[in-house]
């Protein structure tokens, strides 16, 4: 169960936000710009509505009327960023074991992700494709409760992406993981049977459909 | 290669010494500052500023000339010490060590909050998002995103220490084999006639050292 | 930019005052090449303010002065310091300087005795505690090292040698006596003599080191400089020394 109310403001952006889903995966879309990516960081933590409440299978992570706020490396979430920011004075396999605890899925994500040629490199050496793959990972090995994933998947060859959205859906299902997915391909979307939610400006407010 | 006399071997080693302990000892204390600087909002940031920057700016002899008010018998900390643990601090190596430290305290701080606030918050936030805490971003991004800056503030504050004269001289004295370092050892030379030699001497050891620590700074910077 | 207007107006309008500004300023510079230049070893900074605040208001001469250990100035005056007097607190660095050809005249002109600082109830049976602090000045540079050397030795005061410090002049053995940094000391008595009454002074016998004479070297013979050597020699001026704990001789 997903459970989103509620209210942000800033200067440049103003947000009413109002999602209800019993849906395990969730696409978020819309013009770029509209605000998709601060949803995500309030998911994640990184940044604090006004007002409402964020409630995601069963953890209340915000509520405002409880001043509750968990912080964020209490959410156990794995972010995909946009800009992957990856730790580029570690090597690939110290990027992806980073948040991971002493029981964790290193080799089964090495392997769903492919890429244990990587391991040994240096992060200034990986190709945009082999980034993502890695900051991919990264979020995967933890074992995520939730995984946010913000538009990730452009710079992976065509042929071979769609093999690993089929892969990544199978070990989300298999595990449970609450996904939330930016993306244009709204192709997969139906094609994986997830909640669509279309993120517009309706007279200066953000609001979710 | 010229072999040095014992009373340029006291002195050359007594400047490393004093230098090596008062950087070490100010990393933590630097490391904290500047930490906060380049990180934190709080109130009176300007005046903290403002007053660790004192040392560059203010004459040494006048810093010695606090620590004297601060550290002497008579002084706020140094009443303490005396009157509990009958330790005098002025006129000690000891002495010449805290004058070392507040003289390149604020370099030590400069060079490490300037690395400190090169680095993106935005990597900071994958951190937390990867579940570390304060400690974990700490130790494993903030200090190694740093290294840098921590390098080059070792190699100012030690080389600051070396060519210390003033605040030594007036707080920790010229005493020889305790407070008389290589400056100190040079001024002590000059008074005499007949130590020209002694001078150039010590002039080139002073030259070799900071030499040395510029270069292994530039080779660990690369 | 009402201020920076207003300043434009403001230099504008009195540019011709602010060139004339800087020509007095200049002139002061150029005039300054007559003053004479005094180098006056430091045990001579209380009296040496007054002689020459009299000096000035008598002669409309306007003096310029630098004070340090004796060894110090003579140091700057062989790397071509401009001092046109030297008073030194003895005869090696006038020797010195006469060595090398910076003298062009000297007079033996006053003397000065030493004191024990500190409570000392006898010399024969002294101790210092652990933690107590013997200062002296540096024999390296300043004479009055040579000489409380001398008087220690004589004296045969038991001082282990790291409690022993030494500083660099006689201001400087006053000044941390005055803060407490040093417990006990030896230094001229002409700088004991404005001393808190609190503080133990006894005079140590003149027999137990050498002559403290102070001489005076000529640099730069001309007629400014002869005048203030002779001021320097007349009854007024060695009663003020006379006062402030030297000895006429």
């Amino acid at each position: 169960m997903i459970y989103l109310d509620f209210t942000y403001q800033n200067p440049s952006l103003s947000m009413q936000i109002k999602v209800k889903t019993k849906s395990q995966i969730v696409f978020l879309y819309g013009h770029s710009g509209v605000g998709k990516t601060t949803i995500l960081k309030m998911i994640a933590g990184l940044k604090q509505p006004q007002y409402g409440l964020i409630d995601i299978a069963g953890r209340r992570f915000f509520d405002a009327s409880k001043n509750i706020n968990i912080a964020p490396q209490l959410r156990n979430v794995g972010y995909v960023f946009q800009d992957l920011r990856l730790f580029s004075h570690l090597n690939v396999k110290d990027n992806i074991t980073f948040g991971a605890l002493k029981q964790n899925n290193f080799n089964k994500i090495i392997d769903l992700m492919n890429i244990h040629e990587l391991l040994d490199k240096n992060i200034k050496s990986l190709s945009g494709g082999e980034s993502q793959k890695v900051s991919i990972a990264r979020a995967l090995v933890k074992n995520p409760s939730i995984l946010l994933i913000d538009e990730s998947f452009h710079a992976i060859d065509k042929e071979y992406r769609d093999q690993l959205i089929k892969k990544l859906h199978h070990h989300i299902i298999e595990n449970q993981i609450v996904t939330f997915l930016i993306s244009h391909q709204l192709s997969d979307a139906k094609k994986y049977s997830a909640e669509i939610i279309k993120i517009k400006k309706e007279k200066g407010i953000v609001v979710a459909e | 290669m010229i072999a040095l006399s014992d009373y340029e071997i006291t002195v050359l080693l007594l400047s490393i010494k004093v230098a090596s302990i008062s950087s070490i000892i100010t990393f933590f204390p630097s490391f904290i500052m500047a930490y906060l600087l380049a990180t934190k909002n709080f109130t009176g940031k300007s005046l903290i500023d403002g007053l660790i920057h004192l040392p560059l700016v203010l004459p040494p002899v006048v810093i010695g000339f606090f620590l004297l008010i601060i550290f002497g018998k008579n002084g706020l900390v140094g009443d303490i010490f005396f009157s509990t643990f009958n330790i005098r601090i002025s006129f000690s190596w000891i002495a010449a060590m805290i004058a070392s430290s507040v003289m390149g305290f604020p370099l030590f701080v400069r060079s490490i909050r300037q690395s400190i606030s090169e680095i993106d918050p935005k990597i900071i936030e994958a951190a937390q998002t990867l579940g570390a805490n304060k400690i974990k971003i700490l130790k494993k991004i903030i200090i190694p995103l740093s290294k840098n800056g921590i390098i080059a503030g070792f190699i100012l504050s030690f080389s600051r220490s070396l060519g210390e004269f003033g605040a030594t001289i007036t707080f920790a004295g010229n005493i020889f084999g305790e407070t008389q370092t290589l400056p100190l050892a040079i001024y002590s030379s000059l008074q005499d006639p007949d130590a020209n030699l002694i001078v150039i001497r010590l002039v080139g050891i002073s030259v070799f050292i900071s030499m040395a620590a510029l270069m292994i700074s530039n080779r660990l910077n690369k | 930019m009402i201020i920076h207007k207003s300043l434009n107006s403001i230099i504008f309008n009195n540019y011709l005052k602010i060139i004339f500004a800087f020509f007095i300023l200049f002139s002061e510079t150029i005039k300054a090449n007559e003053d004479i230049i005094i180098g006056y070893a430091s045990s001579l900074h209380n009296v040496m303010k007054e002689i020459i605040r009299d000096y000035e208001i008598q002669s409309n001469l306007k003096l310029k002065v630098g004070m340090g250990a004796s060894g110090n100035i003579a140091q700057q005056i062989i790397r071509d310091a401009p001092y046109d007097i030297f008073i030194s607190a003895n005869k090696k660095w006038v020797d010195y300087l006469e060595k090398h050809q910076k003298i062009k005249e000297r007079y033996l002109w006053i003397s000065n005795s030493l004191s024990l600082i500190g409570s000392i109830k006898s010399i024969e049976n002294f101790t210092l505690n652990q933690n107590e602090r013997f200062c002296l000045a540096d024999p390296k540079n300043a004479p009055l090292g040579i000489y409380s050397v001398e008087a220690i030795n004589a004296l045969k005061l038991n001082i282990p040698k790291n409690q022993i410090i030494f500083l660099k002049d006689a201001v400087s053995v006053r000044y941390y006596l005055s803060i407490k940094e040093c417990d006990y000391a030896v230094t001229y008595s002409s700088d004991t003599f404005n001393f808190d009454k609190n503080i133990d002074i006894q005079s140590i016998p003149l027999n137990l080191y050498s002559d403290i004479a102070y001489e005076i070297g000529i640099l730069k013979n001309n007629k400014q400089t002869k005048h203030f050597v002779n001021y320097l020699q007349q009854p007024n001026v060695l009663s003020k020394l006379r006062n402030h704990g030297f000895i006429i001789n």
